[in-house]
């Protein structure tokens, strides 16, 4: 028979493990009352045509941010665990480590004053091309984390065997440690995909800029024009909470999956 | 007739061509990584590094200085809120003997949503704050970190706690401990530095994030946390210089946290070793 205190722990374990199970639900049930009952109701067709478009640039900076981000990132955690020394290897994680601390609305500024003046031309591409820069510099760090990790599971007697075979650290990297990881890298991928699609401070910084040097921005990303929505109209939008709702399964769909692809690294 | 070794042509290194191929991407790779870094470290010491000293003695709606104390006094109410509760949800995630069916629930949920995006949770508590009528920002920036980063933290200490041997866990076990005296004598003191590097990570994440804490005091005129101040003005290019220097007092201050966590984290590797 547990002691008193035993089993008040025992019930507050089990009371915060609800709260952490729960937490999320009331985030959504939030947002899902705010899109049936909110205060100004969208015409549905116009909304439907703008979400449409908001969606596909969205989707067009995710996909193209988690394509470029993911790759460097598991590059890098290949170049940096499979190719060079530790030493050799030391400026490259220094890079990755400083990369990790600088926050989203750092790179955004980074975006709005060094990428998007260097990109040639007032085209409303230029705008989505800068934007996909800084997306893809947020999501590298953590693609690199994931992927050094994801290396370090493959057992050190594989590595030393090939070795023994005569193969070099390339030929270790290409024909035994990267096919060995290869079905989980596919999680790295999602990984990035759900933190692109959700990414909202850099990108906003990045639009902001583009229209008042004027750039023809005449299109948000829904995640941007969610934090623009907030600061301009103090009143609940239930369009505002559709698009929410329509990146939040996309973010969650995409880490769901991530989660189950990449396996236990993911909790390291 | 003897017999005479098979003679075969010089076979030429199939591999080799994937190899120059996964090695050239991986430097590429790397490069880019290099260059990032470097353009956007020299960007913030090139615009920011002269006014530094100004932003932090400037007073007015841009002090650095206020905006600072404000992320202080929102990180400083948060994090206790979320470690706490995180700490009990990862006990139960950790170990079924005291989670029961919680354990693999929680780990189940965080799958998920540890992928809802900031901006989604500031977006509820905003529209709870304008339901409630609520202007005071700092309760609504501590409910929207706490909100967001509860299943980030229970994943992060439970794997802190997951540091621990199986085998000194289930000795324990053999020799009667029961599972809660096991967690206390045990399990908490040995992940210690594993624990307290997660909660300086969790700390320069919410120090850092601007999103969610953005939309979520958007409700409310009170002054503003640093990251939400340099996201207020970071698109104003005429202000470049000044919103460096405030980006460079962010870093600093994330890559300080973010510095104390890896010495927690090399200790506890040390330890468990």
């Amino acid at each position: 028979m547990a002691r008193p205190w035993e089993r008040l722990f025992i019930a507050l374990a089990r009371l915060c493990a609800w709260c952490v199970i729960l937490t999320p639900f009331g985030v959504i049930s939030v947002i899902v009352i705010a899109a049936v009952a909110g205060q100004q109701q969208p015409d549905r067709v116009v909304f439907l045509g703008n979400l449409v478009v908001e969606l596909f640039a969205t989707l067009f900076v995710a996909i193209a941010a988690a394509l470029a981000g993911a790759s460097i990132g598991v590059g890098s955690g290949l170049l940096t665990r499979e190719l060079l020394s530790a030493r050799a290897a030391r400026p490259f994680m220094l890079a990755c480590d400083l990369l990790s601390a600088f926050p989203a609305v750092v790179l955004g500024w980074f975006g709005a004053l060094l990428v998007l003046p260097a990109l040639a031309g007032q085209a409303a591409l230029a705008v989505f091309v800068g934007a996909t820069v800084v997306v893809t510099i947020a999501v590298i760090p953590r693609s690199y984390s994931i992927a050094s990790r994801l290396l370090g599971t493959v057992d050190a007697e594989v590595r030393a065997s090939a070795a023994a075979a005569g193969a070099g650290p390339a030929r270790i990297a290409a024909h035994v440690t990267l096919p060995a990881v290869r079905p989980r890298v596919v999680g790295i991928y999602l990984d990035a995909f759900s933190r692109a699609v959700g990414e909202a401070a850099a990108v906003t910084v990045v639009f902001l800029a583009a229209a008042r040097a004027g750039y023809p921005v005449a299109l948000f990303t829904i995640p941007s024009t969610i934090m623009t929505h907030a600061r301009t109209a103090q009143i609940i939008d239930a369009g505002i909470a559709q698009a929410a709702l329509a990146v939040l399964a996309l973010a969650a769909i995409s880490k769901t999956v991530a989660s189950r692809r990449i396996g236990d690294v993911r909790w390291v | 007739m003897g017999l005479s070794a098979p003679s075969s042509p010089a076979k030429s290194d199939t591999f080799r061509e994937r190899d120059s191929l996964v090695v050239a991407a991986a430097y590429a790779a790397g490069a880019a990584v290099a260059a990032a870094a470097v353009a956007i470290g020299v960007g913030l010491a090139a615009y920011g590094w002269k006014d530094v000293a100004w932003v932090l003695s400037a007073a007015g709606s841009q002090s650095v200085l206020r905006a600072l104390g404000m992320t202080a006094i929102i990180v400083i109410t948060a994090l206790p809120v979320t470690v706490s509760v995180a700490l009990f949800a990862a006990a139960a995630a950790n170990d079924t003997s005291i989670g029961g069916i919680t354990g693999p629930a929680v780990r189940e949920s965080i799958q998920w949503s540890s992928g809802i995006p900031p901006v989604v949770v500031g977006l509820a508590v905003f529209f709870c704050t304008i339901v409630v009528r609520g202007d005071q920002a700092v309760v609504a920036a501590v409910a929207a970190l706490v909100l967001l980063n509860l299943p980030n933290a229970a994943a992060r200490l439970a794997q802190a706690f997951g540091t621990v041997p199986r085998d000194a866990r289930e000795a324990a076990a053999a020799v009667g401990a029961s599972p809660t005296a096991s967690y206390f004598a045990l399990v908490q003191p040995a992940a210690a530095w594993a624990v307290a590097a997660a909660v300086f990570s969790l700390a320069a994440q919410m120090v850092g994030e601007t999103s969610a804490v953005a939309v979520a005091v958007s409700a409310s005129d009170a002054p503003e946390p640093l990251s939400v101040q340099i996201w207020h003005y970071a698109s104003n290019i005429s202000m470049a210089g000044t919103e460096a220097a405030a980006c460079i007092v962010l870093v600093a201050t994330i890559a300080m946290l973010t510095g104390v966590a890896r010495a927690c984290a090399r200790r506890n590797i040390g330890a468990t070793r």
